[in-house]
């Protein structure tokens, strides 16, 4: 009789329990909502009942890496640090554990490790999802911008030709590169260039965006190459 | 399932990013200025604000009569996509409690000359259509307050005043515009800028949590009337926050409140059928059927989408848009901190049924 009791205990604790799937739910509303907090308790919860839940240890990164409460730090100036190692230690346990979202755990994890000052493991993350998607601008950008904070400015024009070289009618390319030459390097003239080739490119297309870069391209000219 | 065909008037994810926002954000994306890459990880790394918008214009006729289990469709589908859940259920259930008091705020204003007719059943079908949804979760009728600023006003949507326990209540803060009986007020007044209010007790003391139910709706003074408007009716002296279009203060102060930042826990709203001039008030020759529900928890975000509807709506009758200067609560509400009204920002996955 005893046993049959704690039998049917376990049993309606069991049924009772709120699935992983439910606590991932639930801290995606958390999430929109900005409950940062909360939503790292429903994921350490469904976390605890599933080891290997690829979507709760991402999720649970980018609350890590949101999450602008700082009450718990109390005085410990290397909290932010701290939440930040541990959000990048949520994306490649994310990574590992399902390779389907290995693209999206790269990306937050390489913007960690921007936050965390690591450009040399970040501009790795960005490499890697460049191998991928070579015309993400947003990649370029970032690998180019941690390239730089890495004091490695040939690298970044060596990164644009490269992919100039891959995508040689693509005029963001040649943008991106100019910035690169007339920023970093001030060779206005490599710069002045790439703009003329962008220019040219961007001409061939009515696209609004298109436009709007143009205004851009224009502005740079305008500052940079006497137009 | 019932199908429907392509939109033409529908805002389409590129219309709306195209109108909202002049692609500063896209360029940002290029080139390698390190001054900007703060700003560029900021902007990135970011949770967007989720809008879900589900749309079928054959959800309610030209006489205003709703195809009820359409309309349940599409509210079941809205919330999925917005939550990622498996069932509308699993939403309700792993997000509202079964002893939560649920309001559900209306925005019944204007009603005067569609009052009685077939026009207005788009209300009741809308909140039954929610608490139906949320009953399959085992969330009980009883807990739900459908509820607006007077009885008079929801009466003339079609509302049946319930006061009783037991089953979904029907309440008016205040029993006619004039503001005779009714729930009353807080005796505690709130800060809003350099003014005062009282929240109704609907809201402070029967219910747990709301829902906010706007419409989409011109409106002569505010520009545009949608989720961060509708809290005027929460709140005892509206008249006094119409200065300098309802901003002064206004519209953003009053959804500061923090009573009304934590109660309201979700926005669902009624763009089955909209108001696109001459607003508040609803007038047959403004009229619309949308046929569609957006789903957020972004008050801003949601009232930035709307907004976009509306102008694409004005500007297919001809009509000037809205102007952000006019409607400019939406964009004070993003300086405060409510939400936001930049494209960029908005994750808007739109679905047509």
């Amino acid at each position: 009789m005893k046993r049959f009791l704690t039998l049917l205990l376990v049993i309606i604790l069991i049924s009772c329990q709120v699935s992983p799937e439910e606590n991932l739910n639930r801290a995606k509303f958390l999430i929109q909502k900005k409950e940062y907090k909360l939503a790292i308790n429903e994921l350490n919860d469904a976390i605890s009942k599933r080891p290997d839940y690829a979507e709760a240890y991402l999720e649970r990164g980018k609350c890590r890496m949101f999450n602008h409460d700082y009450s718990e730090a109390k005085g410990d100036t290397s909290y932010l640090n701290k939440m930040f190692l541990l959000a990048a230690e949520d994306f490649t346990r994310a990574m590992e554990l399902n390779p389907s979202i290995k693209n999206e755990a790269l990306d937050y994890r390489g913007g960690v490790y921007y936050l965390l000052k690591n450009y040399k493991k970040g501009a790795e993350d960005f490499e890697s999802l460049l191998k991928s998607d070579s015309t993400n601008y947003r990649y370029i950008s970032m690998l180019s911008a941690l390239k730089i904070f890495n004091k490695d400015t040939l690298g970044v024009i060596k990164l644009h030709d490269d992919l100039i070289k891959k995508h040689p009618q693509n005029a963001e390319l040649y943008y991106a590169r100019a910035t690169s030459r007339l920023v970093s390097l001030n060779d206005k003239k490599g710069g002045c260039e790439d703009l003329l080739l962008a220019e040219k490119l961007y001409n061939a297309k009515t696209e609004y965006y298109n436009k709007t870069l143009m205004e851009s391209i224009k502005k740079l000219q305008q500052i940079n190459c006497n137009k | 399932m019932k199908k429907n065909s392509q939109h033409n008037s529908g805002l389409t994810r590129r219309n709306f990013l195209k109108t909202a926002s002049i692609g500063a954000a896209g360029l940002s994306f290029l080139g390698a200025l390190p001054a900007n890459v703060k700003e560029l990880v900021n902007k990135t790394y970011r949770i967007k604000s989720r809008i879900v918008l589900v749309r079928n214009p054959n959800v309610i006729n030209e006489e205003g009569i709703v195809d009820t289990s359409l309309l349940m469709e599409m509210l079941e589908r809205a919330i999925m996509k917005y939550s990622d859940s498996k069932s509308a259920a699993i939403f309700w259930k792993n997000n509202f409690g079964k002893k939560e008091n649920i309001g559900l705020k209306v925005n019944t204003l204007g009603l005067n000359s569609i009052a009685g007719t077939t026009l207005t059943n788009h209300f009741n079908a809308f909140t039954n259509a929610i608490i139906e949804s949320c009953k399959k979760a085992g969330l009980p009728e009883e807990n739900f307050i459908v509820w607006d600023r007077s009885e008079e006003e929801l009466k003339s949507a079609g509302y049946t005043i319930q006061k009783e326990k037991g089953k979904t209540r029907v309440l008016g803060c205040v029993e006619n515009r004039r503001g005779d009986g009714g729930f009353g007020y807080t005796d505690e007044e709130f800060p809003v800028g350099d003014k005062k209010t009282q929240l109704t007790k609907i809201f402070t003391e029967m219910c747990d949590s709301i829902i906010n139910i706007p419409l989409i709706k011109d409106h002569g003074t505010a520009g545009f009337t949608g989720a961060l408007k509708n809290h005027y009716g929460t709140i005892n002296n509206a008249r006094e926050f119409h200065a300098n279009n309802c901003t002064s203060p206004g519209i953003p102060e009053v959804n500061m409140l923090p009573i009304i930042r934590k109660k309201q826990k979700l926005i669902i709203t009624n763009a089955l059928s909209c108001v696109f001039n001459g607003g508040p008030r609803w007038d047959r020759k403004f009229m619309w059927n949308y046929g569609g529900i957006l789903i957020g928890t972004d008050p801003v975000a949601i009232d930035a989408v709307m907004f976009n509807i509306i102008n694409e709506k004005r500007k297919s009758e001809g009509l000037s848009p809205i102007s952000e200067n006019v409607a400019k609560h939406i964009r004070l509400a993003s300086e405060l901190g409510l939400g936001t009204n930049n494209t960029n920002e908005i994750d808007l996955l739109e679905v047509n049924l």
